[in-house]
């Protein structure tokens, strides 16, 4: 592992505004992460331009993806006897992907991952294996996740009942060392990943409730970035199912 | 490029001809459709008697089942990986209660029971569950392009030793979703596929699944059936639903695979194209061609879709279970159901011929513009 975080980015539901021209026809979703994705670039005015013209990878990590563009489809469906060609295309947990790659015009890599609460992490661990292989040169990691509305009750009764759950975003920008160096003019390091550890099925030594400031099943990209933000090396996350990840950092 | 290097020892597929890869290939080689009004349909006889919560984990099981015997794997341990591709994982468990409860949200549906399974991860952990598996898992579910990224990451996980051996398996099951969604593009011909073709109308939709066993030559019990030697990807930041026409951006990931692969062009046999029978994706797909092999012979471009359907996000893999296949046979397939080529797409169409493949460019190409490409070697290269 090993890989340099170069910069951060969280969003919360109340920080998008749906009604901008350029996100017609969008999800929150997409929006969530193209705000958080926009957060980094925003760091310098050419960092966007620069990481197009190297090879850079997108990994976004989503547990429900594009449910509510799902559920709306299939209620058309029902109710009006349609079968809406915008909603199936956003329906695909990868349209959040077709979407963010085609606003910012990125052509490297990119991959949708979906691994419900693991979401975050396995796409934060998939960014450093290609890192690892050099196929790409720096990588960014969006771990997003909304609630589709219409259908809450359902939705929350998949969750117990003292969870509560938000919507959200995490953006991360990696690289490894042999590509710090030429992006060093951009944007510089703040911490490193040391390791990420999942326990996909039981639950090891966590510091803290998962009520605490609100869950989605992606949200560890988001306490990625609080943590680099705050200086934390060490940041445990208690799944509401029992199972548990803890992220390493090291700051230099 | 010995070193390292990523071989397939195992094969298993369940399509709508039935469980087995065997049954898949002699279909094939009678180039017989699967499709039933555009419709490829996996028969519940084909899976038997199952304890199975659902027809999705019976094909995925039953793919893996036979790709891990053929590989002689025993069981999978805890240095191994597992990595499942796909778009739609357990949805038909889900999706008729939940249009029920849009009818009447009053009525006793099952909603509430099935909808937990409707996170994509849940159908990760069901088969790492079912193969009392806790390795390193992951879900890829980048569009049809997913199992073919899948192959490639589980093959750098294993050049970096990041695991000992892995499974790369990639299940669709046929959903109203997905009907409906691609009907309402019109991209469903009621017919046979027809890709390439100048009269091609459409794809053909089919459900099942497909699976591959990964290891090194370190690792390896039986005899390598392939090699993966390597992969490319890359994004058309173009459409949500349309390839780059240009064929840029899909040439990009074809030419990385190349070049990943230490193979030269000239040494790549065939090319196993997605080939959907899509106009938009046909053409793209063979200008991307054109562009990866202009100043070479091209090598002769196959789609098989005629024959087993668009297996979506498991197509990558179903397909290079395929190409294993006329690796070991030493045969090249033709494009089943071209008949009159469309004049604007140049490339060399396959005839079936028998002859030694050194090596195979598999492509395909995802909505929201995601391309993957890798490099099968042939078991002497």
């Amino acid at each position: 592992m090993n890989n340099y975080i170069l910069g951060t980015a969280t969003v919360g539901i109340n920080d998008i505004n749906m009604m901008q021209p350029e996100f017609r026809n969008t999800s929150r979703n997409m929006v969530l992460a193209h705000t958080a994705l926009g957060r980094i670039f925003s760091s310098h005015d050419s960092l966007l331009e620069f990481l197009k013209q190297n090879t850079t990878g997108i990994f976004v990590g989503t547990s429900h993806g594009e449910l509510q563009c799902s559920s709306d489809f299939l209620r058309y469906i029902e109710m009006e006897g349609l079968a809406r060609p915008i909603l199936f295309q956003n329906s695909l947990h990868n349209s959040i992907l077709g979407f963010v790659t085609k606003a910012y015009g990125l052509t490297g890599p990119s991959f949708t991952i979906s691994s419900q609460h693991f979401s975050g992490e396995d796409a934060l661990c998939l960014a450093c294996d290609v890192l690892d292989s050099q196929m790409i040169q720096y990588a960014l990691v969006v771990g997003v996740d909304t609630i589709p509305s219409g259908i809450e009750d359902i939705f929350y009764s998949t969750y117990k009942k003292d969870v509560k759950l938000v919507e959200g975003a995490g953006a991360v920008l990696l690289t490894n060392k042999q590509n710090l160096s030429a992006i060093s003019d951009y944007i510089r390091p703040k911490a490193i990943i040391r390791d990420v550890k999942c326990n996909k099925t039981k639950a090891v030594g966590t510091t803290e409730n998962v009520n605490e400031k609100g869950y989605y099943d992606s949200n560890a990209i988001e306490k990625l970035c609080k943590a680099v933000e705050t200086n934390i090396a060490r940041v445990d996350t208690e799944k509401p199912d029992g199972s548990s990840s803890v992220l390493s950092l090291g700051f230099e | 490029m010995k070193t390292n290097k990523v071989i397939i020892t195992g094969i298993g597929s369940v399509t709508p001809f039935g469980s087995g890869v065997d049954t898949l290939w002699q279909n094939t080689l009678k180039s017989i459709c699967c499709s039933k009004n555009g419709i490829g349909v996996v028969p519940d006889k084909v899976l038997g008697e199952s304890s199975l919560s659902s027809k999705t984990m019976s094909m995925t099981l039953n793919s893996i089942h036979e790709a891990m015997h053929g590989a002689k794997w025993s069981n999978l341990t805890e240095d191994d990986g597992l990595i499942v591709a796909t778009t739609t994982g357990l949805t038909t468990l889900w999706e008729a209660d939940l249009m029920s409860y849009f009818k009447d949200s009053d009525a006793k549906t099952n909603i509430f029971a099935s909808f937990k399974k409707e996170p994509l991860g849940v159908f990760l952990y069901e088969v790492c569950s079912a193969l009392n598996f806790s390795g390193r898992s992951l879900l890829v579910t980048t569009a049809c392009s997913a199992s073919t990224q899948a192959l490639g990451v589980a093959a750098e996980w294993i050049k970096q030793k990041k695991v000992r051996r892995c499974i790369v398996v990639g299940t669709e099951t046929i959903c109203a979703l997905t009907q409906k969604g691609f009907g309402c593009f019109n991209l469903i011909s009621e017919t046979p596929c027809r890709p390439f073709d100048k009269n091609r109308n459409g794809i053909n939709l089919s459900e099942g699944s497909a699976c591959v066993c990964l290891e090194s030559l370190d690792t390896a019990i039986v005899k390598p059936l392939a090699s993966v030697l390597g992969s490319g990807f890359s994004s058309d930041a173009h459409h949500m639903t349309a390839p780059n026409p240009t064929g840029q951006t899909t040439a990009m990931a074809m030419n990385t695979a190349i070049h990943n692969s230490g193979v030269k062009k000239e040494d790549i046999s065939w090319v196993h194209a997605h080939g959907t029978g899509s106009v938009h994706n046909d053409l793209a797909e063979s200008k991307a061609i054109g562009i990866v092999f202009n100043g070479y012979d091209c090598p002769p471009v196959t789609s098989t879709k005629f024959i087993h359907g668009h297996m979506l996000g498991a197509s990558g893999v179903l397909e290079t279970v395929l190409c294993v296949k006329s690796i070991n046979d030493s045969v090249i397939l033709p494009t089943y159901g071209l008949l009159e080529p469309d004049p604007e797409i140049s490339i060399n169409h396959a005839k079936y011929s028998s002859v030694k493949i050194k090596n195979i460019l598999k492509t395909t190409l995802g909505f929201g513009g995601i391309n993957a490409a890798i490099i099968i070697g042939g078991v002497n290269e």
